[in-house]
């Protein structure tokens, strides 16, 4: 039995990682295999490709330590983890986790935990050049860095789009309203240097945010 | 004493540099080194690395650095 975790500039083919497992031991019953691969939207935006960068040691180590665990906690017989790092086109497969097991219930769990385990722990990050800029994807746990309690006015110096605005920020798109001279503006917008908007929690409607201000 | 700083990925770009090497007082901690290098970024849930290894987020409050040392900054975990 072996386990291969790797930094790979191209994935190898799923057909060959399979045929890896499968022949790892006469035990396996069942091979999983999960595939990502570079979505052409993302929030909306057009991606033209995305860039990954992994710490060269450090991200194959964790990858295997990670394969050891699901072993410990789900007896999985074998797996293969491969990451792409550099320049990868919308379209192109960009991770590859793959279980062989004795039956499918072990084996559906530990592909689910590895594939989750893998996005947050490995360190391994993806920028995502998008029609409208280059942004180093990061979630935050799900939490927003900062919680905006009451609306804010900004003034604007540099051009921007309302949703990168926010994204500077370190809010959440889903939380927050951008308001320019009274109305509503699209997150695709684009802000100009000198525009003076507000910033207004989604939960406060932006027709009455500043008489709603001590709700 | 001397201690080497790298950088990845969003750090990198912000702190406009790859690879730091920092004189530090003697028996300087890591919090110590965080500070001076992030500054108002200190609140971010980073990756910490000290000789390649990765240290779990409630250690970093006790490390002490050495001379010599090689210290990775990360940004939270992003890939797939």
């Amino acid at each position: 039995m072996g386990v291969r975790a790797e930094l790979r500039t191209r994935l190898s083919p799923i057909g060959a990682v399979v045929e890896e497992l499968r022949a790892s031991s006469e035990e396996v019953g069942a091979i999983l295999v999960f595939l990502g691969v570079v979505r052409g939207v993302s929030r909306g935006r057009r991606v033209l490709r995305l860039e990954y960068e992994a710490h060269p040691e450090l991200a194959p180590e964790v990858l295997r330590r990670l394969i050891g665990e699901a072993r410990e906690r789900h007896g999985i017989l074998d797996a293969v983890i491969e990451h792409k790092v550099g320049t990868a086109d919308v379209g192109e497969p960009v991770m590859c986790v793959a279980v062989a097991s004795r039956h499918r219930r072990e084996g559906f769990s530990a592909l689910r935990e590895l594939v989750e385990r893998v996005k947050h722990e490995a360190p391994i990050w993806k920028k995502e050049v998008t029609e409208e800029g280059a942004y180093w994807v990061e979630e935050r746990g799900g939490e927003p860095f900062i919680e905006l309690v009451s609306p804010v006015e900004v003034s604007v110096n540099e051009e921007v789009s309302a949703q990168e605005l926010i994204a500077r920020l370190g809010l959440r798109a889903e939380d927050v309203r951008i308001v320019r001279e009274d109305r509503e503006v699209e997150s695709k917008a684009l802000l100009r240097r000198g525009d003076r908007v507000k910033i207004v929690p989604a939960r406060v409607r932006p027709s009455s945010a500043s008489s709603q201000r001590g709700e | 004493m001397r201690v080497v700083v790298r950088a990845f990925a969003r750090l990198k770009e912000e702190l406009n540099a790859d690879r730091l090497v920092l004189e530090l007082p003697d028996e300087a901690t890591l919090e110590e080194l965080l500070h001076r290098v992030l500054g108002k970024h200190r609140g971010e849930r980073i990756m910490v690395a000290v000789n390649k290894r990765l240290l779990p987020r409630e250690e970093l409050a006790q490390v002490r650095l050495k001379d010599g040392d090689v210290v990775d900054l990360m940004p939270p975990a992003s890939g797939g």
